[in-house]
Formats: C-alpha cells, sequence, structure tokens
C-alpha cells in the first residue's frame, strides 16, 4: 500500500467503484419501495415538501396521482440502471437520477407524515457523483482511458461525500448532546426507545430491545453504549482527516448499526454500506491499481492451467497494465523468487509489495476490465487461510488435473511478457 | 502588518521587517538583519537616520522581501540585539497566526450564514442558550476539520466548484437543523433521534379478525415493504380519530379506506387470505413502561378503536 491516508488517494477507478455502489443502493431503494401502491392511500393525506410546492400545481397533482406514481418509478430505475453501467452521455443520466430521485423521495416520504433519514446521507451522495467526473472509468466502453486525467477532482469527491456523510452524523450527535443534556444517558431513555422500537412491528423481529428492561447489567451497557456513540457521532468528521480515529470510528458506528438492528429493529443497510464504502480501504485499493505501475504476474509457465489463465487475463486487460514473467526465469530470480517446483504458487508484484497463493491469483484480476474487479475485491474480503486452503487443494493437483504444457512466447495475446 | 515583536523591534532602534514570504519569516530577520548591519559598516545607511528605504540592500521582488532600516544600531547594544533576536526566533511567525484565521474565516462565515438563515426560519423549537452551545460546537468541530492542511491543500487543488459544494451543504445542512421542519428543508432533515426524555411511550398495534373468527396480527409489512408509510398512516389516522391530534381533522373515510386497501393487498399476496377475508380491524393501544417494569407488565394494552370493514363501506 502506498504511503499516506488511503482517503487522499482517489483515482478514476475508485470513483468508478463508488458510483456503481451508490447508484446501485438508490437502486435496490427504488425497487423495494411500495411506490405506485401509493396509489391507494387517499391524495388528501400527502404532505408536500417545500420543494415539492415549488413545482406548478399541476405537475404536484400528476406526481401524486396514480399515472404519475407508475411513471417515475420505472422512468428512475432506467435513469439509475445508466447511471450504474455509465452510460454516456452519463451527466444526462446521472442528473436524471438524482432529480428523479428527490422527487420519488419527497413523494413516498411525503405520505407518511414523518421523513425518515435513512436514505439521506444516500441521496447526498448521489447528489454530489452526479457533478463528479465518477464515468471516467468502470463504465460499459471501459477500453477507452479517460483522455484527460482529473486528478485532483478524483482525490476531492471522495473527501467530499465523506465529509456529507459524516456532517449527517455530528449534526444528530450534537443535537443530542445539547438537546438531551446529561440527563438522558442517566435516566431510562434509551430503555424506553429500545423497548417501543422492539414492539413496533417492522421488517425485523428481533425482541432484545426489551432485555435491557428486565437485566441491570444490559441497562447499564445499553445506557453506556448510547453515550460513546453519540460522542463518536459527533466527532464523525473527524475521520475524513485522521486515519487513527477513522479506524475507531468505523468499529463503533457498525456494531452501533448492528446493535440498532438487534434491539430496535432499525437497520440503516444504506449507511451501513456507505460506510464500509467509503471508509475502508476496499474503493481506493481498486483505483491504485490502475495507475501507471504495472503488476507483474510470475507463474508456472510449463502449467497448462496457469497458461490459459494467463491468456484469458492478458485478453482482458484491455490497457496492458499487468506485465507476466514465468518462475525460474530472470525476471523472478532477480526478485529472489523461488523456482516452480520450490514454490507451488504463483505470485504477484504490485504497488503493495510481493503477494502470494490466492491473493496474487485475485489481485491480478483488479486491473481487469468489467465486473472481474469487483469480484476479486469481494473474493479478497474472505479470509485468507480459506483462500489459500481452496488455492492449495487446486494448485497441488495442478499438473494431474490440467496437465502440462510449452509456455506461449508473444502469440495468443501474451504480450507484456517478461524473460 | 507587523507582530508586536516586530513592531517594539522597530521602535527600539532596530530593523523592520514586511515579510512577504510567509513561510520563513524569522529566518529572515536574521539573514536580513545581517545583511543591513554589514551594510551599515561599508556606510551605506547614515547613522541616526530617519527610516531610510536601502534600495541596493534589497532582497529582489521574488525573493519576497524588503528591509526598512530604522536606525544604526551601536556596538554595544549587540548583546541586547541578540537577545531580542533569540526572542523573535521563539515567538510563532506571524505567517502562522494569519494562517490561523485563515483557517478559522471559512468556517466562521458558513456557521454565521448557515444560522442567519436558520434562525430567520426557525420554528422555535430550540432555544437560544443551546441554540448558542450548538454553535460554539459546530464551530469547534469545522475548525477542527478544517485545519487539516491536508484536506484544504487536496480542496485547493481541485476545481473551486467543489469548495462551493461543501460550504454550500454545510451552511443548507446547518440551517435545516436549526430551521427544524424536514417539510420546509428537505433534502436537508432535522437530525433529532433520540435527543429527547422519552417516557411511557405509547404505539398502537392492529388486529384482524378473519370471517372465520381467527384473529392475526395486521402488519402492513405483510403487505408492503417497506412498511413505514404505511404504519405511520394508520397512526397518524387512528391518533386523528381518536382525537389524540388535537387542531387535526378526523379522517375517517380514509383511515377505513387504508385498512381495507391493506387488506385487499395482503390477500392478494396470500392466497388464503382470499377464503378468510378480514372482517373487523382493532386497533390497541400499547403502554411501555420502562420505569415501572417487570416481564410480566412490559406492555399494556387497551382496545381504543374497532372498525367493521362490511360496515364501512355499505
Amino acid at each position: 500500500m502506498k504511503a499516506g491516508d488511503y482517503l487522499y488517494q482517489g483515482t478514476a477507478a475508485t470513483l468508478g467503484i463508488m458510483r456503481i455502489v451508490v447508484f446501485g443502493l438508490c437502486f435496490v431503494y427504488v425497487l423495494g419501495a411500495p411506490y405506485t401502491q401509493l396509489g391507494i392511500l387517499p391524495t388528501t393525506l400527502h404532505n408536500p415538501t417545500a420543494l415539492f410546492s415549488l413545482l406548478p400545481p399541476t405537475w404536484q397533482a400528476f406526481l401524486i396521482s396514480q399515472p404519475g406514481l407508475s411513471t417515475v418509478k420505472p422512468l428512475l430505475l432506467i435513469c439509475l440502471i445508466c447511471s450504474v453501467v455509465g452510460l454516456r452521455p452519463f451527466r444526462l443520466w446521472a442528473v436524471s437520477s438524482a432529480v428523479l430521485l428527490l422527487v420519488f423521495d419527497m413523494v413516498y416520504k411525503g405520505y407518511a407524515f414523518y421523513f425518515w433519514h435513512s436514505q439521506f446521507a444516500l441521496i447526498y451522495c448521489a447528489v454530489i457523483l452526479a457533478f463528479s467526473p465518477c464515468v471516467d472509468s468502470y463504465q460499459v466502453s471501459s477500453n477507452q482511458t479517460p483522455k484527460i486525467r482529473r486528478d485532483p477532482a478524483y482525490k476531492v469527491v471522495p473527501l467530499l461525500i465523506g465529509l456529507a456523510v459524516t456532517i449527517c452524523y455530528a449534526l444528530l450527535g450534537v443535537r443530542r448532546i445539547v438537546e438531551g443534556n446529561v440527563a438522558i444517558y442517566f435516566d431510562d431513555t434509551i430503555l424506553n426507545f429500545t423497548a417501543v422500537r422492539a414492539f413496533e412491528p417492522t421488517f425485523f423481529t428481533f425482541q432484545v430491545g426489551f432485555w435491557p428492561l428486565t437485566s441491570p447489567t444490559l441497562a447499564v451497557l445499553s445506557k453506556l453504549g448510547f453515550a460513546v456513540v453519540t460522542v463518536f457521532e459527533a466527532l464523525a468528521p473527524l475521520a475524513v482527516v485522521s486515519q487513527t480515529f477513522r479506524r475507531i470510528w468505523v468499529w463503533v458506528i457498525l456494531a452501533f448499526h448492528v446493535t440498532a438492528l438487534v434491539t430496535m429493529n432499525i437497520w440503516f443497510w444504506e449507511n451501513v454500506l456507505l460506510v464500509l464504502l467509503f471508509f475502508t480501504p476496499f474503493a481506493y485499493r481498486l483505483g491504485q491499481t490502475s495507475n501507471s505501475f504495472h503488476p507483474t504476474l510470475f507463474f508456472d509457465g510449463s502449467c497448462a492451467l496457469c497458461n490459459s489463465s494467463l491468456r484469458w487475463l492478458a485478453n482482458r486487460d484491455a490497457r496492458g497494465v499487468l506485465r507476466f514473467a514465468p518462475l525460474g526465469g530472470v525476471t523472478a530470480r532477480q526478485h529472489g523468487l523461488p523456482d516452480v517446483e520450490a514454490s507451488g504458487s504463483m505470485y504477484l508484484l504490485d504497488e503493495q509489495g510481493m503477494h502470494g497463493g490466492s491473493t496474487a491469483a485475485l489481485r491480478s484480476l483488479l486491473p481487469v476490465s468489467g465486473g472481474w474487479a469487483l469480484l476479486s475485491s469481494l473474493a479478497l474480503s474472505i479470509p485468507r487461510p480459506v483462500r489459500d486452503f481452496i488455492y492449495g487443494v487446486v494448485a497441488k493437483r495442478r499438473y494431474r488435473w490440467f496437465g502440462r504444457c510449452e509456455m506461449p512466447m508473444g502469440d495468443g495475446g501474451m504480450r507484456n511478457i517478461l524473460p | 502588518m507587523h507582530s508586536p515583536a516586530a513592531r517594539a523591534f522597530a521602535r527600539s532602534g532596530q530593523l523592520a521587517i514586511r515579510s512577504k514570504n510567509k513561510q520563513s519569516h524569522c529566518r529572515r530577520v536574521s539573514d536580513d538583519h545581517r545583511e543591513a548591519a554589514r551594510n551599515s559598516t561599508l556606510g551605506k545607511s547614515t547613522p541616526g537616520a530617519t527610516t531610510t528605504k536601502s534600495k541596493s540592500t534589497l532582497p529582489t521582488k521574488n525573493e519576497g522581501t524588503d528591509i526598512l532600516i530604522a536606525d544604526f544600531t551601536p556596538p554595544h547594544e549587540s548583546v541586547q540585539r541578540s537577545r531580542r533576536h533569540r526572542f523573535m526566533e521563539s515567538c510563532p511567525p506571524e505567517a502562522d497566526r494569519y494562517q490561523l484565521l485563515k483557517v478559522a474565516i471559512p468556517p466562521a462565515c458558513i456557521l454565521v450564514l448557515g444560522l442567519s438563515i436558520g434562525v430567520a426560519f426557525r420554528d422555535g423549537s430550540v432555544s437560544w442558550l443551546k441554540l448558542g452551545a450548538e454553535s460554539v460546537l459546530y464551530f469547534a468541530l469545522m475548525l477542527a476539520v478544517w485545519s487539516s492542511q491536508r484536506l484544504r491543500k487536496t480542496f485547493g487543488a481541485a476545481p473551486r466548484r467543489y469548495a462551493l459544494i461543501l460550504g454550500f451543504f454545510v451552511t443548507l445542512a446547518i440551517a435545516s437543523q436549526i430551521i427544524g421542519s424536514t417539510p420546509k428543508t428537505y433534502p436537508f432533515t432535522r437530525w433529532t433521534m433520540y435527543s429527547d426524555r422519552s417516557r411511557g411511550a405509547v404505539i398502537f398495534d392492529f388486529k384482524a379478525i378473519h370471517a372465520s373468527g381467527k384473529q392475526s396480527d395486521f402488519l402492513p409489512v405483510t403487505g408492503f415493504l417497506p412498511p413505514r408509510t404505511f404504519n405511520n398512516t394508520l397512526q397518524y389516522l387512528l391518533e386523528a380519530e381518536l382525537g389524540q391530534a388535537p387542531g387535526k381533522p378526523r379522517w375517517p373515510h380514509q383511515l377505513a379506506t387504508t385498512y381495507r386497501e391493506i387488506c385487499q393487498r395482503v390477500a392478494m399476496l396470500s392466497p388464503g387470505a382470499a377464503q378468510d377475508p378480514v372482517v373487523r380491524i382493532e386497533a390497541w393501544r400499547c403502554r411501555i413502561k420502562a420505569d415501572t417494569v417487570t416481564p410480566e407488565n412490559t406492555v399494556q394494552r387497551e382496545l381504543v378503536h374497532e372498525l367493521h370493514l362490511n360496515e364501512a363501506f355499505r
């Protein structure tokens, strides 16, 4: 890993991943919302927002009518899909998605008499991404490299989104500190809230929220956790500027969301995924492999499986980022790598150093276009011993299962091959 | 603009330095002084003269420093002068103090703007005292974030619109928090979850009575996912029906319509429900009292409303 804070090392690929995840989450939210069924409710119950009231009366009437409800949702889903895949003209699709998302959300929540906040952070992210160069990577025509490198913009957008997300937490934490005062951390406030939420009918039916009412130890722990979470919520924006604080903050906030699920049946799935996306190195690592550094994959030149895999990789590495070198060759010896018989594994040298086993195999997929990079990143989150075990089983039997062959040199797409 | 230390230094007959290059101010004080002293021994400045601009000894414009020779320093004051120099070098550079000001100005402007908008449209739910305390915390937080040089550099290197988006976002977020009404401030919301003290919360539990006499939970969640809209709508309509929302009109027909539509939706999704339709809905008021709780009486139930669907739509 490059030295320094990963949050400040955004690239075109980082923004590409963020675009896919954020617009993908919006798609899931819109798809799951019973929007068209709102037509069964009397229109007199709709509580318009100030923004909605700015629209002409005929538009307002149309948007809350059954034809309007039936039109907006499919239209928005189409725009969101186009934004996810990065279809050009991207700005058109992304801005349309952002506008329709706002209309959708304000109509949907306007019927509930309470504008619940779980999707607000997601909407902010979508709006910011709609105005950023997030389509320079991971788009349907991903073989094209962007003509203009917009490095400062690639770096600043994750920070901007990170601040937007954390400010939401901070406003809540500060308000709770000021409004609630010290008293709410010592009385039964949080016990009441968890009990009520545990009782309310939602999709989840956990009853853990009642436990602190009957257990003094759990009651104390609940109050303590409430105070700790409030402090971390109030200080949330510091997670953008301090890597040390961020590490702790991410764990506290994730623990808070999981606890809110089991005690209050409230699951902020959007926020959990946004925190994982913007405040963990996942998306940033992907970006770092797509710059000028050329990762080198050291492979067994006499293995049929390795050779066919490398040919497959080379065909999909449209930007020609990867370099290949046989184990036992000059390049491999220069890096002090063992011979084929001694190693029994492939190796990958990238910006973060030398990797072996399953990590090398999966990381070599990162520069590959399409969804392979995303897939490999997800696979990398599997614990390494598990991955290495599976890799080892296949690697040991590779000659028996797939046979031996001659190393193809300079043909069959195997360019960028080193001695 | 000179620092107090520099002004004192100039008044005592030494050099007054104006540094345009703010990064290395203290270093230049001593360098320039040495140069000026060397020039004075060469007779380039007149002892006892009033302020004289010595162009020949000035660094070029590009070097960013100009020197005003205030007076000739007698040799016997050299010890005292070096002590003053040490003091000058130990005090924080002028540039650092400017830097602090520079860092504090954007958050202060955003806070003032956000507060102004918020106070102009606020619904009065937050007292002035709490508003003041909240503002101090917001400012401290913004200052802590914006004082990160790396963050400022990144925003400085990027196109200006990203910094403007950030400023715009923070301003509106603060204003909305103070205004306190999400319909007014959408898409910015009022973040107040679990900020108030809660005791003895009341919620409604709905039961469906089928034609066969069977009783089941009447949950919008069965028909809709996520169910929040329909739960909240039912709760709102029922509160109005029971007169718990003073000043708000009753919506008996809307309540019945919502019940029926949810029943139809549930029946559509679960085939068995069509043969045994729901004929009556019961609303139970449930109180949860955490302070006097025992496992048996955690939830106290009371039937507050029932509606026969067939009669309602006859």
